[in-house]
């Protein structure tokens, strides 16, 4: 799945909602602590659980007083939670976040930003997901949790304090390691801010997926849908944004190895352009025994030798 | 207006409904982990957005408003409004109706419906829409048929919002 290309407009509104934000608290070091945060925008958060059958009633009821989230069926919560693999939610109306409370710490942090996003996005208010007179269609609905994510990405990085740092070395995935620590995210989300964000003038991209190696794949692998996540940067959309992920999986196929973690391996890999041109980027690959992480990017154009 | 809503109607959305699971808020995914869901919702629908694109038309004429002029007001580009006006396939961003919807004093979520971006759980709305693209042939100035529809329709659009708030 590619990453969803936000608007011109739509990025800089949002960039202003969060300059907002950090400007209210004075601009502060990585990393952003999310309690102030929610402080500033008097944001209350809470905890559901897919587990708990006691808190999940509670969340219920307080769903039916309020009124825009009515909840007729008694188990639909419990099942949307889990069918939809809910990891929390948004009460706008209430000015509340819910976090899962049984996913790990480490991804609280993410859940919560994005959705201090939704509350941040000015058109979001109007068009949140539970609302029994309308159903966002899926289009949508991908563009907001872009958004969201976009916002969130923005905040917990903290907007221009990440790219300065990323900039000043080569990118590589030991950057995006000792940058996950700095800013206090996950290596994932590190990755992604990396390539959509740092490096405006390189074409990069990134891949999340299972272990590239055939060895090492789970049953339920898909060949026509390996990438979790092919995050582009603006420029690699712009120039190879038809090359297909599975051509990308293909290629870090070639080189990776069948280690059960750590590095699998890099190489130099040339890519074609919209026009024909060739070009080579260089593409390591991480398994951190869960996924791998895969940062391909562009190093020159590519002069055939006869 | 008040939407009554007879037993029938909510038996047929509870029919519709089945086991399929709504209205649970917004969904977060941090990239890190999970596959978004796949959803089957509804698709949009092609004579709403007729009817969008004739909206956002009327409403420019009506206030005077050059395509230009109109991307100043409400913050947009000049060439996002002309394909909304003439291309029923194009499916603008949710800023973008946020936008519209500010600028022409009308409902948000009522003119994403008609933008394809939400479908509404109200099949009388639809109808008004079909309505109101049907009377709103394109002209230079507006007919007084064509201001009253407008003008109906504005008032279905704010309507909606007073219920909601009530």
């Amino acid at each position: 799945m590619k990453n969803v290309r936000l608007e011109a407009r739509t990025i800089a509104d949002i960039d202003g909602q969060v300059a907002k934000v950090l400007r209210g608290l004075g601009n502060p070091e990585p990393p952003i602590d999310l309690r102030v945060v929610r402080d500033l925008l008097k944001l209350d958060r809470g905890y559901y659980s897919t587990t708990d059958d006691g808190l999940l009633r509670e969340i219920r009821s307080r769903l039916k007083v309020a009124g825009r989230q009515v909840l007729l069926r008694p188990t639909i919560l419990r099942d949307a939670v889990q069918s939809l693999n809910l990891k929390a939610l948004y009460l706008p109306d209430q000015k509340r976040i819910l976090l899962d409370q049984d996913l790990p710490l480490i991804k609280h942090r993410w859940n919560e930003a994005h959705e201090v996003g939704h509350d941040i996005i000015p058109w979001h208010a109007g068009m949140m997901l539970g609302d029994t007179e309308q159903t966002l269609t899926p289009a949508c609905h991908e563009v907001m949790e872009a958004e969201a994510n976009y916002a969130a990405g923005q905040l917990l990085f903290l907007v221009d304090r990440f790219r300065a740092e990323a900039i000043s070395v080569p990118p590589s995935l030991d950057l995006v390691r000792k940058l996950s620590k700095t800013f206090g995210n996950t290596v994932t989300s590190t990755l992604w801010r990396l390539v959509e964000q740092a490096h405006g003038d390189r074409p990069m991209v990134a891949l999340v997926t299972g272990h590239p190696h055939p060895a090492k794949r789970k049953s339920d692998f898909d060949a026509a849908n390996p990438c979790r996540y092919c995050v582009e940067s603006p420029l690699f959309r712009e120039w190879f944004g038809q090359i297909a992920e599975t051509e990308i999986f293909s290629a870090i196929v070639g080189y990776s190895g069948a280690q059960r973690g750590g590095t699998l391996g890099e190489a130099e890999i040339v890519l074609k352009d919209r026009n024909g041109g060739q070009h080579v980027f260089a593409f390591e690959t991480f398994f951190n025994r869960h996924e791998a992480l895969t940062l391909g990017y562009w190093l020159a154009p590519h002069t055939s030798v006869y | 207006m008040k939407l009554e809503r007879s037993k029938q109607w909510w038996m047929a959305r509870a029919r519709r409904e089945g086991d399929a699971a709504v209205g649970a808020g917004l969904l977060a995914f941090d990239p890190a982990l999970e596959e978004r869901p796949s959803s089957a919702q509804a698709a949009p629908v092609e004579e709403t957005r007729i009817a969008f694109g004739r909206f956002v038309n009327l409403m420019r004429r009506r206030r005077g408003y050059t395509m230009e002029r109109l991307a100043e007001v409400a913050d947009l580009d000049a060439s996002e409004l002309l394909v909304i006006e003439d291309d029923v396939h194009y499916v603008p961003a949710p800023r973008t109706i946020f936008k519209l919807a500010q600028t022409f004093e009308v409902s948000q979520q009522r003119l994403m419906q008609l933008a394809g971006l939400a479908a509404a759980n109200d099949a009388n709305f639809r109808t008004e829409a079909v309505r109101f693209a049907a009377r709103s042939e394109s002209v230079q100035k507006l007919t007084s048929e064509e201001t009253l529809a407008l003008e109906a329709f504005v008032a279905i659009l704010s309507e909606w919002d007073r219920n909601k708030v009530k």
